[in-house]
């Protein structure tokens, strides 16, 4: 019999990969610089806060910028927990808790003040202030302060229970008159 | 007899919430002005709102937010109110079409809207100066190449306007796009800062009232290498590869391909390897390699791959990149077949 030619078709493979989008959608291209450039160059002239008054002067955010809080806190660390006061809150520290201020431990877990007093009362005891004697113009009562020293506690000033920073008040000229200011921390 | 005014004030510090919420611990503190040197701590939770027991009154007081991470010790400034007794208030809210980030940001292509609030502001001829206007600061900073912003001197920042505003009312305000500055305004990575400050008098320097900062990522882009245009294929795929660049923050990437030439509206067959779902806060970069994709090549004839990306910003998809190839899988096979006694 005579040869016959045999031509074959392979077709591919008839596996369907995941659909990820709903039916509905419509894709298109990325915005580019060139399109953004006439754009932008057409909304700089909108500029939307030629409604108000125009002025000039100094950045406030600059001159007037508000403090880092570490650099202003006394940090007290003890059993891997630490928590921020107030600087000059602390008006007390004995010599034997000296290495539990300034000494954070790396990795020590930052706890909130009340957090932190709660596991701790038993070597911290508190000071209640009033914002005069906290501002420096009322001294602290010395009976409270001489009470408070002889249990040998670190002693912390707050003002209904939060730490308050405690400004030592004017010293008078004369010699003679006795301060009672609250001794602050070496 | 001095007035007490208790300020009322609110934290909300959803942003530091997440994955990292357990290393991060929230402080305010209120300072007494004039800077007295008086500081006090207001324990807070993460979230909540409290009384401040301290007076504010007469001469006012700046309340600070700060978060404090616990390794590496570091802290951040997160926000500052100036709350006095004839001091106005102010609100700064900015909205984008990014609704799944608690803090306000958007791409460099996309618009967003500022709407700044006032109230309490005075018009009489005897009310302090500093209680008859705010001023309002547009502040914009680029974070450079690849940045992310983190660690950013926002004194660096760049005062694009400052206005002043003597009505109480809200005003909104429609930016198109960002001002940031950059040669290549598809690749800004940056962000915007809008603040209402006080005006400073004898009490109290010009101190900041509300701000809000609003976050600018670039257009993303992408490559498709290892396939050229036109190429016919006639046996296996080849190995490609996927490059997607500054992919948006929660966005989806994959490569489809479908038979015929590149159009719009066209929903094709993903390409096995390529997806992927993105929970990053910040821009991010990708590269697939794939040998291996045989499967979702169905017919001879022309076909198109492309990269898309799928944003929480847009609609539809965005195209990155697109390639034409042509499948030939046709075998022709001539021979004979003879037979013999």
């Amino acid at each position: 019999m005579k040869t016959s030619v045999l031509i074959l078709t392979i077709l591919a493979s008839q596996v369907y990969g995941e659909v990820v989008r709903e039916a509905d959608v419509r894709s298109s291209d990325a915005a580019t610089n060139e399109s953004l450039a006439k754009k932008y160059r057409a909304v700089s002239l909108e500029d939307p806060m030629k409604k108000f008054e125009a002025t000039k002067g100094e950045d406030p955010s600059v001159v007037n910028k508000v403090g880092n809080l570490l650099e202003n806190s006394e940090l007290v660390t003890f059993n891997g927990q630490t928590t921020l006061v107030p600087k000059n809150a602390i008006i007390k520290i004995p010599e034997k808790f000296a290495g539990r201020i300034n000494k954070h431990i790396e990795g020590a877990k930052i706890v909130g003040w009340l957090d932190f007093l709660s596991t701790n009362r038993g070597w911290i005891t508190t000071i209640e202030v009033t914002l005069a004697q906290a501002k420096g113009e009322v001294p602290v009562s010395p009976d409270l302060m001489e009470t408070a020293s002889k249990s040998g506690n670190l002693l912390v000033a707050v003002l209904q229970g939060g730490p308050i920073s405690v400004i030592p008040p004017k010293v008078e000229e004369s010699p003679a008159t006795p301060t009672q200011t609250p001794q602050v921390k070496p | 007899m001095k007035t007490q005014t208790l300020c009322k004030f609110v934290v909300s510090m959803l942003m530091i919430t997440g994955a990292q919420a357990q290393t991060y611990t929230n402080f305010i503190r209120q300072v007494q002005l004039p800077s007295s040197g008086v500081q006090f701590d207001v324990s807070v939770p993460a979230a909540g709102q409290q009384q401040s027991p301290l007076e504010i009154n007469p001469t006012g007081a700046r309340f600070e937010l700060h978060t404090v991470r616990t390794s590496p010790l570091q802290s951040y400034l997160l926000d500052t109110r100036y709350v006095g007794s004839y001091v106005p208030v102010a609100e700064v809210l900015i909205t984008t079409e990014d609704v799944n980030s608690n803090v306000p940001r958007t791409r460099a292509d996309r618009p967003f809207t500022v709407q700044i609030t006032t109230a309490g502001l005075r018009e009489g001829p005897s009310d302090p100066e500093a209680s008859k206007s705010v001023k309002l600061f547009r502040h914009t900073q680029s974070y450079g190449v690849n940045g992310d912003g983190e660690g950013l001197d926002r004194t660096q920042a760049i005062i694009a306007a400052q206005v002043s505003i003597r009505k109480n009312g809200t005003e909104t305000l429609v930016y198109a796009l960002n001002g940031i500055a950059g040669a290549d305004r598809s690749k800004i990575r940056g962000e915007e800062r809008f603040s209402v400050f006080s005006v400073a008098d004898y009490q109290a320097p010009s101190s900041q009232l509300a701000s809000q900062t609003v976050q600018i990522w670039p257009v993303a882009d992408g490559a498709i290498s290892g396939i050229t245009d036109g190429q016919t294929i006639e046996f296996s795929t080849p190995t490609i590869t996927l490059a997607f660049n500054d992919i948006y923050p929660n966005a989806r990437i994959w490569a489809q391909v479908y038979p015929g030439p590149l159009r719009d509206n066209v929903v094709g067959t993903m390409v096995p390897g390529s997806w992927e779902a993105l929970n990053y806060s910040t821009p991010k970069n990708r590269l697939f390699t794939i040998s291996n994709w045989d499967s979702v090549i169905t017919a001879n004839g022309p076909w198109t791959m492309e990269l898309l990306t799928s944003t929480p910003l847009d609609v539809n998809p965005i195209r990155l990149d697109s390639v034409p190839f042509n499948v030939d899988r046709t075998i022709t096979f001539n021979g004979s077949v003879t037979t013999s006694e």
